[in-house]
C-alpha cells in the first residue's frame, strides 16, 4: 500500500520539478529582462526630452508603447518641474523646482521627472503568489533628469 | 522496493526546496540587480545636471588671453546634484530630504581649471562642548566643500621646487624658496624631459583620485565591510586615449544607499564637460531686391565693411542650427568654396 502511495508522490513531485522549475526559471529571468528594458526606455525618454528641450505627441506615444510592450502593460506619469530661481532677500538667491502642467515647452534647468508603474502583475509574481502565496509589490521606478538645451 | 521510493521522493522533496530557496535568492538578486541599475542611472542624471549647473553659472570668467581658464561655483553643483537624485527616488527636493541624501554620499569633488574642491562629510557647527560629541553639546555635521586645491607636482629628485599644473597645459606655477613665479609650458617630468600633456592630465587625475581615496578611507575607518579601494581611470579608452578629467569635472561617489533596497547598494559617477573655442555664426538681414533676407554666416567670413553692403547685424550664435532655429538662412554668398549651383 505504502508503495502505491509512494509511486503516486514520486510522479507528483517529478512533474513539480520537470514542469515547475524550468517555467520559473523561465518567467523570472523575462522579469528580469523586462524591467531592465523599460527602465532603458525610460532613460532614453530622458535623454531625448534633456537633449532637445521638447517633448512631443510623437514621442509620448512611442514612450507609452515602448514600456507596455515588453511583458506587463504599464502606466506613465512624466511631470515637469520648471526651475524659478528667486531673491531670497538676504542677497542671495533661492532655487525651487516648480510642477507644471505644460509639458510641451522645456527650458533649460527644468527637471523632467518619469514615474511608470505596472497595471497588471507579471507571470512570476503570479507563479510567486500560487506557490508561496507572498503577493510581490508590482513595478515601479521613477528616474528623473535635467533639461540640457 | 517501498524503501526505494521513499529513499527518492525525500531526494525530491529535498532538490523542491532547494528549488524555493534558490527562487526566493534570485528575486533578491533581480531586485538588488534593478535597483543598482536604478541607482547609477540616478547618479549619472545627477551628476549631468550638476556639471551643467556648473556651467551655467553666468559668470565664468573667461578671458581669451587665458585659454581653457574658468571659475566654478562647487556648491552650486552639489546642491543641483540633490535635487535630481532626490526627484529620481520619487522624493521631493527639500532640505530635509536633502540632508537625508547627503549622508549617502562620502566624497564629492568638482575639477576646475587650476585646483579641485573636495567635499567630506565635516564638523559644521560644535553646541559649545568640546569635539566628542555627547548628549549636553550636540554638534552637527554637513557634507561641504573644502578649500581649493592646487594640482600640485614634485619631481621625486628635486624636491626644492613644486610645480601647479593646470587643465589648461599651457603654462604652469613654480613655488621656489617662498617666491612663486610663472613657467612657460609644462614642467620637466621624472626623468627631466618636458612633460608631456598626457603625463600632465594623469598628475592631475593620480591628485584628485588620490585625495578622495584618502577621504573615503577616512570615512570607512571605522567599517569593517569596507574592503574596495577607490580609483579613477587615468584613460577610459585606448582609442582615443580620453582622460576622464580634462575638463571641468564634477565626481560623484553615493554610496550605501538603501532607499529602495534591503540592502545597501553603492554607485559612483563622473560628468566631465569640455571647455571649447566655438566658431561663432552671427546672423544678419542683407537685402536681396526691394526686401531684407534673414542670412546667417560664420563671423570670420562677413567683410569688414558689411555695414557699406546694407547689411544689419541682428544676433550672434554657437551653432548654425540655432540661428536656422530662429529663421535665418545659410549665406551662400560669404562663403567662397560653397558650390555654385549653375
Amino acid at each position: 500500500m505504502t508503495d502505491l502511495f509512494n509511486k503516486i508522490l514520486g510522479v507528483l513531485l517529478a512533474f513539480v520539478l520537470l514542469a515547475g522549475a524550468p517555467l520559473v526559471i523561465n518567467t523570472l529571468s523575462k522579469d528580469l529582462s523586462m524591467n531592465r528594458n523599460v527602465l532603458n526606455e525610460m532613460t532614453n525618454l530622458i535623454d531625448v526630452v534633456c537633449d532637445s528641450g521638447r517633448l512631443t505627441d510623437d514621442q509620448l506615444a512611442d514612450f507609452y508603447l515602448a514600456i507596455s510592450s515588453h511583458g506587463t502593460t504599464m502606466d506613465a506619469t512624466i511631470k515637469r518641474y520648471m526651475k524659478v530661481v528667486n531673491p531670497d532677500g538676504a542677497g542671495g538667491m533661492r532655487t525651487s523646482y516648480v510642477y507644471t502642467n505644460d509639458n510641451t515647452t522645456w527650458n533649460a534647468g527644468d527637471i523632467i521627472k518619469v514615474t511608470v508603474q505596472a497595471v497588471d502583475y507579471t507571470g512570476a509574481q503570479r507563479l510567486q503568489y500560487r506557490m508561496l502565496h507572498l503577493s510581490p509589490a508590482k513595478f515601479e521606478q521613477t528616474l528623473a533628469g535635467m533639461v540640457r538645451k | 522496493m517501498s524503501r526505494f521510493f521513499g529513499f527518492v521522493n525525500m531526494m525530491v522533496i529535498l532538490f523542491l526546496g532547494a528549488l524555493l530557496v534558490g527562487y526566493m535568492n534570485y528575486i533578491q538578486k533581480e531586485k538588488d540587480e534593478l535597483e543598482r541599475l536604478k541607482l547609477s542611472y540616478a547618479a549619472d542624471f545627477a551628476t549631468d545636471a550638476g556639471t551643467m549647473e556648473l556651467l551655467n553659472t553666468g559668470s565664468l570668467d573667461m578671458d581669451y588671453t587665458d585659454q581653457g581658464s574658468f571659475n566654478l561655483n562647487p556648491e552650486l553643483a552639489l546642491d543641483t546634484f540633490l535635487s535630481v537624485f532626490c526627484l529620481n527616488y520619487d522624493m521631493q527636493p527639500t532640505e530635509e530630504n536633502k540632508a537625508l541624501m547627503k549622508d549617502f554620499i562620502p566624497v564629492a569633488a568638482v575639477a576646475t581649471f587650476d585646483g579641485y574642491y573636495v567635499a567630506q562629510h565635516t564638523l559644521v557647527r560644535n553646541g559649545g562642548g568640546p569635539y566628542p560629541e555627547t548628549g549636553a553639546s550636540d554638534s552637527d555635521w554637513d557634507l561641504a566643500f573644502g578649500m581649493k586645491l592646487p594640482y600640485t607636482y614634485e619631481r621625486s629628485g628635486d624636491t626644492s621646487k613644486t610645480y601647479a599644473l593646470n587643465m589648461g597645459l599651457d603654462y604652469s606655477l613654480v613655488l621656489q624658496d617662498g617666491s612663486l613665479t610663472k613657467l612657460a609650458g609644462l614642467p620637466p617630468n621624472e626623468t627631466g624631459a618636458a612633460m608631456s600633456r598626457i603625463e600632465a592630465r594623469k598628475y592631475i587625475n593620480d591628485r584628485i583620485s588620490q585625495h578622495m581615496a584618502y577621504v573615503i578611507d577616512e570615512t570607512n575607518r571605522t567599517s569593517p565591510y569596507w574592503h574596495n579601494r577607490f580609483f579613477i581611470p587615468s584613460q577610459l579608452t585606448n582609442i582615443r586615449g580620453v582622460n576622464p578629467i580634462e575638463g571641468p569635472s564634477f565626481i560623484v561617489l553615493v554610496q550605501g544607499v538603501n532607499l529602495a533596497s534591503v540592502r545597501p547598494i553603492s554607485g559612483f559617477s563622473v560628468a566631465g564637460t569640455r571647455i571649447d573655442q566655438a566658431r561663432m555664426v552671427v546672423a544678419y538681414r542683407r537685402p536681396a531686391g526691394a526686401s531684407m533676407i534673414k542670412y546667417y554666416a560664420f563671423a570670420d567670413q562677413l567683410p569688414a565693411n558689411y555695414a557699406s553692403l546694407g547689411i544689419a547685424l541682428d544676433e550672434m550664435f554657437t551653432t548654425p542650427r540655432d540661428a536656422a532655429e530662429q529663421g535665418y538662412y545659410y549665406d551662400a554668398i560669404m562663403n567662397p568654396s560653397y558650390p555654385n549651383v549653375p
